[in-house]
């Protein structure tokens, strides 16, 4: 255990320093994006602590941690040089959320949904998204239902 | 050689088999295209199909993700050629003749050149693996638990030696995918190692949230971070016929390229990128057209192709005959044949001969496919270069999240994978690689098995490794190669040659 400490604090201590005199220095970092990071941390911890209490669905399983990703991803949008880091964290995040309870088809959704946010021109066009839901529902459903037989709700249980 | 010629045989009755006919047709075909999509590599493509080949026999799925991995060297170099973008990283030097030729109307030329060097180049790599495979295999049938760890050892240097940019960075990633392979259960005491009380990690990181993470996810992010330019050329693909001038100007390329990839590909860290690199710096120096080179060398197409493809084969060496691999797709494949059942290694010669020869036939036959699949079918790999990557990454992630999920049928794994998402966005943002980490990952575990083993025989003694001969030359090997790792004078050269 005592090593695991040592080199844990090395690592942080070298990630830290690299912030400063790597080719991406803190330096060059907007006082938003700082702002945004941190303020993502806190919360996602506080999300976590206090979803479970809130509704019991974040209570079951990893659900917490979860929405405690979606919600400090969603924080972290805020960061224009970060925002497709944290969307597409967050779209696969929505995908670990809603799959066991809510179901394989809106998990899927909702994955896609995110994540389409990620590029601006779908704004302009929707109907290329709906599109793109639609092909990809369909075709995940007989690669990984049908013929690869996983075993998940398709529809939501609660 | 009867011995060769019957069990290639046998290989051949197992490679023809009508399932594993169509995964090699697959895998060929999955391979070319994203090979010709920028953005989207072997690493990521096969972390993606891992979980589908879990319900399909381990001979037929390994020679799908083969087939992938070779593929996507050839179909690399359409795009290369028609578009100035590598769709592969191997394929970056052909963008700088192969672009030149199409821009002079030998777009068709450079495509077929690039096809027919890497049919050749492949084919050789292959006979090379099935000519090798047993004799190596004999030889490592006598290695000891000392000898393997000295092995080990020696290809995580090696590829720390060879991976681009700072050998430091790439020895602290070795490091820290050694460290990472340590998390979950200990095999010799049953003792719990770094899982912090939580139940899923008592039997380890999964392989896939990290290749998944690392590979697949971090890749969409950074591709979506560069602005998507794509212009295809404008002037016709024209004849795919080589004029008598460029076959006599692209052969010799072509037959120095096989030979120079074959070695390269065995190499740790080594593989169908730095083949490819060294044979176009071999024939701008050494070629009778080196006068060309900038103005469209057919010789700087045929030699890098035929490089890559031969290193793609060859790569397959050490992992049949030692069970290491060595490259990061090499590593997907330890993963993918130890979640079958299989232990790679020199037995797998004699336990799994369906599985050894099989492979060994159907990368001739996925290579004859490939040329069919490249030349005729032009047209629809074009047409494939004009799907928007806005379409293609949403499709990609939910890939990976059902792949990553259907692995255990746990979201903890899909939760893991963003945490190796992000730091893996991280590590491509600070330039340390991802590929060393995971060829430690994947031989951490292994390492230290055979370390205790060999302890355990030597009671204690740590002579054990200087003792053995095989041993001691291998830990020689790796001292010379991270002393000279180290040398200001020769550090500044690899600076230079990847800089050139």
């Amino acid at each position: 255990m005592l090593a695991f400490v040592g080199l844990t604090g090395i690592g942080a201590f070298v990630t830290f320093a690299a912030f400063f005199t790597g080719p991406n220095p803190v330096g060059n970092w907007s006082r938003r994006n700082l702002v945004s990071l941190f303020g993502a941390i806190i919360v996602s911890a506080f999300v976590y602590l206090v979803s479970p209490s809130v509704l019991p669905f974040f209570g079951i399983g990893y659900n917490a941690v979860g929405i405690a990703i979606v919600a400090g991803m969603l924080v972290l949008t805020l960061a224009p040089d970060l925002r497709f880091i944290a969307l597409i964290s967050a779209s696969v995040a929505v995908f670990g959320l809603l799959l066991e309870q809510i179901g394989f088809f809106a998990a899927l959704t909702g994955t896609i949904l995110l994540s389409c946010a990620a590029e601006r021109e779908h704004f302009r066009k929707p109907l290329g998204v709906l599109g793109l839901i639609v092909f990809m529902l369909a075709l995940c459903w007989w690669v990984f239902i049908l013929q690869l037989d996983i075993r998940v709700h398709l529809w939501p249980t609660i | 050689m009867q011995f060769l010629i019957e069990n290639l045989a046998h290989g051949f009755t197992i490679a023809f088999a009508g399932q594993n006919l169509l995964f090699a047709l697959l895998g060929a075909f999955i391979g070319t295209a994203i090979g010709v999509l920028p953005g989207i590599g072997p690493v990521a493509t096969i972390s993606l199909l891992l979980p589908i080949t879990f319900g399909i026999p381990p001979t037929t799925a390994i020679i799908m993700l083969a087939g992938i991995f070779y593929g996507a060297q050839y179909g690399g170099s359409t795009t290369a050629i028609l578009l100035n973008l590598p769709g592969e990283v191997s394929s970056v030097v052909t963008t700088l003749e192969g672009y030149k030729m199409a821009q002079n109307g030998r777009a068709g030329a450079a495509l077929a050149t690039a096809a027919i060097a890497s049919f050749l180049g492949g084919t050789v790599g292959t006979l090379l693996v099935a000519a090798s495979g047993p004799a190596l295999s004999a030889v490592a049938l006598s290695f000891g638990p000392a000898e393997y760890f000295s092995l080990m050892l020696l290809g995580l240097i090696v590829a720390s030696v060879l991976a681009q940019g700072s050998p430091i960075k790439a020895v602290g990633m070795v490091i820290l995918g050694v460290g990472l392979g340590m998390v979950g259960t200990d095999v010799q005491t049953g003792q719990q190692r770094f899982t912090f009380g939580i139940a899923e990690l008592s039997d380890g990181i999964s392989f896939v949230a990290i290749a998944m993470g690392m590979f697949g996810i971090a890749e969409i992010v950074l591709n979506l971070e560069r602005p998507e330019a794509r212009s295809l050329l404008k002037t016709k693909v024209g004849s795919l016929w080589l004029n008598r001038e460029e076959w006599k100007r692209g052969t010799p390329s072509a037959v120095r390229g096989t030979l120079l990839g074959s070695v390269l590909g065995i190499l740790p860290g080594g593989g169908a990128a730095l083949a490819s690199f060294g044979s176009f710096m071999m024939e701008r120096k050494m070629s009778k057209g080196r006068h060309l080179f900038g103005k469209g060398a057919i010789e700087g197409v045929a030699g890098p192709e035929a490089a890559n493809n031969a290193a793609s084969q060859t790569a397959f060496i050490p992992l049949l005959t030692l069970g290491i691999p060595s490259n990061a797709v090499m590593a997907l494949m330890v993963g993918a044949l130890i979640i079958q059942g299989i232990q790679p290694g020199p037995q797998m010669m004699v336990q799994q001969p369906d599985l050894f020869w099989g492979l060994i036939a159907s990368m001739w036959i996925g290579n004859v496919m490939l040329l069919v699949i490249n030349l005729p079918m032009i047209g629809l790999w074009v047409k494939l270069l004009q799907v928007p990557y806005k379409f293609l990454f949403p499709a990609i992630l939910v890939f990976c999240c059902i792949g990553t999920y259907s692995i255990s049928n746990n979201v903890f794994d899909v939760y893991m994978t963003i945490a190796f998402a992000v730091f893996g966005y991280i590590c491509a943002k600070l330039q340390l690689e991802a590929a060393p980490l995971l060829i430690g990952f994947v031989l951490g575990p292994m390492m230290e098995e055979h370390l205790r083993r060999a302890m355990l025989l030597s009671r204690g003694d740590w002579f054990i490794f200087m003792e053995r001969p095989i041993s001691a030359t291998m830990l020689a090997i790796g001292l010379v190669a991270l002393v000279m790792m180290l040398l200001p004078a020769v550090r500044r050269g690899k600076d230079k040659a990847l800089a050139e």
